[in-house]
């Protein structure tokens, strides 16, 4: 760990990183008045679009002609007459506006139709607890919600890239340094390398939360009117994703503010890193030339990005697709869908969770094999 | 000569080179393989029109040339119509021209409330739009009489509302020519051009410092001016790589898109769907398009190895060298690379995220030539440094 923590390395991924946060975050600036404004109204009259929300909304006043004036406006035609969505809203539609989109049949069909069944239950509590009537941004709230997710991806990948060159900088450092004959040849030996793989995850993954967490800081700064409105539900009904060619509400399985949500966001995060890592570590444990095992690694990246739907356009193995779907690359490409249904290309309730959990199972048993296959390698 | 022989054998690796070229193969499948095959879409269709147009007319078409497109239109008209009567089970559902056909379909489709789907006359339909594919133009007949007759009559829409604007462009392009297909597919060859040159390129002088050869290096005769050889064989390693990769490109763009027929035609057309050069008039064609992307992929590539010759030469361990390499990537590839994609090349669009820093300027060339500036005072630096560093 003290090899890595003192590695010139780390500390320039790190700044890169948050050099990239920074740029990033100031050029999602696009909706940041209007946002604003609603942030500070927000601040005032509450998140709640409720009787209370609305006599605070009439008492304001602006300048005439003053883009404040505008604002207003807008916020009031925003909220005037916003409904509790979810006491009409059926989640089967959902499966039934994919399967006639898509012209989907069969199993998955069936799987799609069970699945948003399922999720009337969220639908039901939702409607109980009327958080379709919070504010969140009013009507920016699916830019501002997207804009904030491809942050988040963003952090994601990063600390994927840290995880996997940490990895790699570990496992590669006695090769490196020509120390392997000698390290490799004390009492400790070969076992050396799974307190490697131990400490290059620990490294990779304080290295991921400093930056999310700095990074976070970095755009709330940019962006503090989300502060004013970090207890809003994300199932607002302000916030509306178009899929299968219909617009529907943001539908999570739990019921999450934004401040909820974020931190949910990083936990299934970390849980992407961290698989990343093991498969870093599996390719790291087979090649040992450090650059050619990150081009393999990127190959693989690739090869688990593209299986699911070359998979899905080959009929009879087309529920094989569903279940490679629940890789942590395809996990990361849908990370804007995580704790909702997950659209067409999952058929079964909490996909992120599953797909997380059953990765971190799957390559950590690949990383077992591949420190057998290094415990067993000449090395010579 | 012989040193610069031998670096080239070194860079050439062959282990390397399979891995760099499959990591190419599969981003292209991911990125870029669907921006010009589009199986099955009208796109296709248009596209084939606007070829038969360049052939016929030229790079532009003129009012007077239109009514040629649009005896084009009559007489698949008359082949649906012949297709109808000759077929008699069109007459018992009472469809006795394309255009009674078209108008209860249009009925069909703008007034869903009233359409009754068990109706046997529509299900009938249904099973000779099957045979025909005559008004629908489904997906797998996308060359059926219908599909074209439609494709060519909204050409000749495009055309007529075109003459309606402020500034009106006759010029012949291919739709395939626009924001979501030429320019995504000529931004992900650069991309691709850059991510060939990074994998290949980069390590040359950390993998003489890992294998503790360049001790050896700087003691021979030719010492310190070893540098200067490594740096020849990476730019003509670049060059080739640039070279070799736009060679493919283009084969793709001549055989898919027709670069050659299409050659001298405006980008600014009215068949092109919302491209406004910052060029007016008709003076910026396909041609000149393709030859500032080709301009932009070799000031790029080469800015770029200049930068990892000298990033290269200062990494230690190859993670070091990648913790560098990528954002060098990063930077030149997706920034650079981008450019043709955030916003059309030179079209004037407000959100741009470079505008924001640059205002309205025509930012494009600046980034390539950018990228070469800094490449050229990191490589300066770099030979200057080591001729005087104790190793």
């Amino acid at each position: 760990m003290k090899k890595l923590l003192c590695s010139p390395t780390l500390l320039g991924l790190i700044v890169a990183c948050l050099l990239t946060n920074t740029f990033f975050s100031t050029i999602v600036l696009g909706s940041a008045d209007y946002s604003s404004y609603v942030g500070n109204v927000a601040e005032t009259a509450g998140i709640r679009v409720n009787d209370e929300f609305q006599n605070q909304l009439a008492l304001l006043q602006e300048p005439k002609e003053s883009p404040e004036s505008y604002f207003l406006e807008y916020l009031r035609k925003d909220t005037n007459g916003l409904s509790n969505l979810y006491e009409t809203f059926e989640a089967s539609s959902i499966a039934k506006s994919e399967i006639a989109a898509y012209g989907i049949t069969g199993d998955v069909a069936r799987l799609l139709e069970e699945k948003c069944e399922a999720l009337q239950a969220s639908v039901d509590a939702k409607a109980k607890s009327g958080e379709a009537l919070d504010l969140y941004l009013a009507g920016f709230t699916t830019h501002e919600h997207n804009a904030l997710v491809f942050i988040w991806r963003m952090f994601a990948l990063e600390g994927a890239l840290i995880g996997v060159l940490m990895v790699l900088l570990l496992i590669g450092y006695e090769q490196n340094n020509r120390t392997a004959a000698l390290v490799f040849s004390l009492r400790k030996g070969r076992r050396l390398m799974s307190a490697k793989l131990l400490a290059a995850m620990a490294v990779g993954l304080a290295s991921f939360v400093l930056v999310w967490f700095a990074s976070m800081a970095i755009y709330l700064a940019l962006h503090p009117y989300l502060i004013h409105i970090w207890h809003s539900s994300v199932s607002s009904a302000f916030h509306i994703v178009f899929d299968s060619f219909v617009f529907r509400p943001f539908l999570t399985w739990d019921s999450f503010s934004l401040f909820e949500y974020a931190f949910a966001q990083l936990g299934i995060s970390i849980g992407i890193v961290l698989s990343v890592m093991l498969l870093g570590f599996f390719i790291g444990m087979l090649i040992k030339n450090n650059y050619l095992a990150f081009f393999i690694f990127l190959v693989t990246v690739m090869v688990l990005y593209i299986l699911p739907p070359t998979l899905a356009s080959i009929g009879q193995i087309e529920m094989s697709s569903y279940v490679i779907n629940h890789n942590p690359v395809r996990l990361w490409w849908m990370q804007e869908y995580w704790f909702t249904e997950g659209t067409r290309q999952y058929l079964w309730p909490r996909f992120e969770t599953i797909g997380v959990a059953s990765s971190l199972l799957v390559l950590s048993l690949l990383a077992l094999l591949g420190y057998r296959h290094f415990w067993r390698k000449d090395l010579a | 000569m012989r040193l610069i022989l031998h670096e080239l054998k070194k860079i050439w690796n062959i282990k390397l080179l399979i891995g760099v070229v499959v990591l190419c193969a599969l981003v292209y499948y991911v990125l870029m393989g669907y921006k010009l095959v589009l199986g099955g879409s009208q796109v296709l269709l248009f596209h084939e029109y606007a070829l038969e147009m360049t052939q016929s007319f030229g790079p532009t078409l003129e009012p007077d040339e239109l009514e040629q497109v649009q005896l084009w239109a009559s007489d698949l008209r008359a082949e649906a119509d012949e297709i109808i009567r000759s077929d008699e089970r069109f007459a018992p559902l009472g469809f006795k021209s394309y255009q009674e056909l078209c108008d209860y379909v249009d009925k069909g489709l703008f007034e869903t409330e009233d359409i009754n789907f068990n109706d046997p006359a529509l299900k009938a339909l249904n099973t000779l739009n099957d045979s025909y594919s005559l008004v629908m133009g489904k997906a797998s007949e996308f060359n059926s009489v219908g599909s074209r007759i439609d494709a060519l009559e909204l050409i000749i829409t495009f055309y007529q509302e075109e003459q309606q604007e402020s500034e009106v462009h006759t010029g012949i392009t291919s739709p395939l020519i626009n924001r979501d297909h030429y320019f995504p597919y000529m931004a992900g060859a650069l991309v691709l051009i850059t991510l060939a040159i990074s994998g290949l390129l980069s390590l040359t002088l950390t993998r003489d410092r890992m294998s503790r050869v360049n001790m050896l290096q700087l003691s021979s005769k030719r010492g310190r001016r070893i540098y200067q050889s490594q740096l020849i064989a990476m730019l003509i390693s670049a060059l080739a790589i640039i070279t070799a990769m736009l060679a493919i490109f283009t084969a793709v763009l001549i055989t898919q898109m027709g670069l050659a027929v299409m050659w001298n035609n405006p980008v600014n057309s009215f068949m092109s769907w919302g491209i406004d050069s910052l060029i007016s008039g008709n003076s910026f064609t396909v041609g000149v398009y393709y030859l500032i992307i080709v301009c932009f992929a070799y000031v790029l590539g080469i800015g770029l190895t200049l930068a990892l010759f000298c990033l290269s030469g200062i990494s230690g361990n190859y993670v070091s060298l990648l913790a560098k390499a990528i954002p060098a990537f990063i930077v030149t590839g997706i920034l650079g690379g981008a450019m043709p994609v955030w916003d059309g090349l030179f079209y004037n669009y407000s959100y741009a995220p470079y505008r924001a820093f640059m205002g309205e300027a025509l930012f494009e060339p600046v980034i390539p030539l950018l990228i070469l500036a800094a490449g050229i005072a990191m490589a300066v630096w770099f030979l200057r440094s080591r001729r005087k560093a104790e190793v």
